[in-house]
């Protein structure tokens, strides 16, 4: 006899939960993953109007793993999009290792470092993650570091408005000057002391200074001035506009993707800029200020998530490791070589014509149109996933040595 | 230039005119290396490859700004031309970003420029990038260490 009691009914929430999984971890008939990635519509009635609308939404969890961590995220991809961008992702275990990675940080508005060799699919993995989020074709915005890096580029600059080719040759020579990186220093320290100065008072310092500064590098004294943001406050504060188009408000934009590679190369000053975006509790900070506007705050919208990538240092001969400050304020990820059996996927999918399109005809020079022969794409595939396997220990031994 | 160096050239031309990378289906970057000890001429090499496709030339040195070579790719561009960019200088970080977008994406993308926020520019169909440079100021001015990794293609010319 069964005892009424020991039976529990499972709640809608739980059945739903436990489809998403079976469709997360789903396996074709070679054992080939399927899942990963899953979209769903969900009607839902709007609070204010009280009219249903459906929202779109995708999950994203490790199908390799045998109870998956799954990820629920708003979209605007249609599920024609989400199908098509999961055909571009070849299912190895590392891809979902960074999918889930990023699906669980951008939730949390969390910001995360992955740092990886080269070719594991860091910069793909980041274009398709915001594809899935807001549809084909929409790419982060992406920022490469280098040891050239400048704070500027990233944070804001004042940058004047001159008339002639002959002034801005006079400009750019002297912002490429240590002199001009001294002055533009010392206008920040004398902003940030100013405490006791309103914000619309210290904008008016910074007029005055940059005014003098012109003076002294041989420009008018009139010349005019215009902030120009760096890409941090501009991700910050970004709004998609239905056509496609990005439009920027400091208080009001709902923020976007940041993708900051090869950090690794900044130097230290730019490590110490990037710190600012730590928030509380390994959040990305809600809003940074800037001497550069006068001290005024810029908000992050909730939209707005950073993703930091780097090639580990070996890669980069005499480059250090990651700024510890930096790896402890975010999500900190580190991802060996691609396994084997990820290789093999890699080609395999690439000889057999599983990614990208099949050719209508045999391309000139070609002798064998192996399209047509997945079996031998196959074959060749091994071997080719064996001399990369191969070529691979071999230079990580010369590294060693 | 040598019959076997233009015949290079040729099957450098035809490879960045017609693979394309997988998965995301972009067309690579070129690099021309000019050897130590070369006798040809950047001159020489840029009108052969006009010969073949409808190029134009940028010479990035000390005379020039980032921003206007950035303008001008962005024009060469919209003509839909072969840009041929000879690197006389370390590229500095706006150029470097650019390019970056171009290997990985086939894409410029730029903050605050032309009026729009974010500026992007896919790159034509019929357009690709070339770089020239030699290999002694690669190996010993160019800072950045993943400099080789930017290209596909690579002519090595003697």
């Amino acid at each position: 006899m069964i005892n009424p009691e020991k039976i529990r009914f499972k709640s809608p929430e739980e059945l739903k939960e436990e489809e998403i999984e079976r469709k997360i971890k789903e396996r074709g008939p070679e054992g080939e993953i399927l899942g990963g990635i899953v979209f769903e519509e969900e009607k839902v009635i709007d609070p204010e109007t009280k009219e249903e609308r459906t929202k779109r939404y995708i999950y994203i969890g490790n199908p390799y793993e045998e109870r998956p961590i799954i990820t629920k995220l708003e979209t605007d991809a249609s599920r024609e999009e989400v199908e098509a961008i999961k055909r571009e992702i070849i299912p190895m275990k590392e891809s979902f290792e960074i999918l889930e990675a990023m699906a669980m940080t951008y939730k949390h508005r969390q910001p995360l470092l992955i740092e990886g060799p080269t070719a594991i699919g860091k910069t793909y993995l980041a274009e398709k993650f915001t594809e899935l989020l807001y549809g084909r074709g929409v790419k982060p915005l992406d920022f490469y570091c280098s040891g050239q890096t400048d704070v500027s580029e990233l944070m804001a600059k004042w940058v004047p408005k001159v008339e002639t080719e002959e002034e801005k040759k006079i400009w750019n020579e002297f912002l490429e000057s240590i002199e001009a990186q001294e002055k533009i220093f010392q206008i920040a320290q004398e902003v940030e002391q100013a405490e006791k100065l309103s914000q619309g008072g210290k904008l008016a310092l910074i007029h005055k200074k940059l005014q003098e500064l012109a003076k002294s590098v041989g420009l008018s004294e009139k010349t005019q001035w215009r902030l120009q943001y760096g890409a941090v406050p501009k991700a910050m504060g970004l709004i998609r506009n239905p056509d496609g188009s990005f439009s920027f408000d400091e208080q009001k934009g709902m923020g976007f993707i940041l993708h900051i590679e090869e950090v690794g190369l900044a130097e230290p000053q730019v490590i110490t800029a990037l710190l600012q975006i730590r928030g509380k509790r390994g959040q990305l900070a809600k809003e940074i200020q800037l001497w550069e506007n006068g001290g005024k705050k810029i908000k992050a919208g909730p939209k707005f998530w950073v993703f930091f990538s780097t090639n580990p240092p070996e890669e980069y001969g005499a480059r250090n490791e990651i700024d510890p400050a930096l790896a402890r304020g975010m999500v900190f990820k580190r991802m060996g070589e691609l396994s084997e059996e990820s290789l093999y996927l890699v080609a395999e999918y690439y000889f057999t014509y599983k990614s990208g399109e099949k050719p209508e005809e045999k391309l000139e020079g070609c002798i064998l149109d192996i399209y047509n022969h997945p079996e031998i794409g196959r074959e060749i595939a091994k071997v080719v996933s064996a001399f990369h396997n191969a070529l691979n220990n071999a230079l990580k031994g010369g590294r060693e040595k | 230039m040598k019959n076997m160096d233009k015949e290079k050239l040729n099957m450098f031309i035809h490879l960045l005119q017609k693979v394309q990378k997988q998965p995301n289906q972009t067309f690579d970057l070129g690099l021309i290396v000019k050897e130590l000890g070369s006798q040809i001429e950047v001159e020489e090499v840029f009108e052969e490859i006009k010969k073949i496709v409808d190029t134009e030339r940028i010479v990035y040195d000390e005379t020039i700004f980032d921003e206007d070579v950035i303008d001008k790719i962005v024009d060469i561009f919209r003509k839909n031309k072969w840009v041929f960019l000879e690197i006389k200088k370390d590229i500095k970080s706006p150029l470097l970003n650019q390019l970056k977008h171009l290997a990985n994406h086939n894409c410029l993308q730029l903050i605050d420029y032309q009026g729009k926020d974010i500026f992007e520019m896919k790159m034509p169909e019929n357009s690709r990038l070339i770089v020239f440079a030699e290999r002694d100021f690669i190996e010993n001015k160019i800072s950045y260490p993943h400099f080789y990794r930017l290209f596909g293609p690579t002519l090595s010319l003697k």
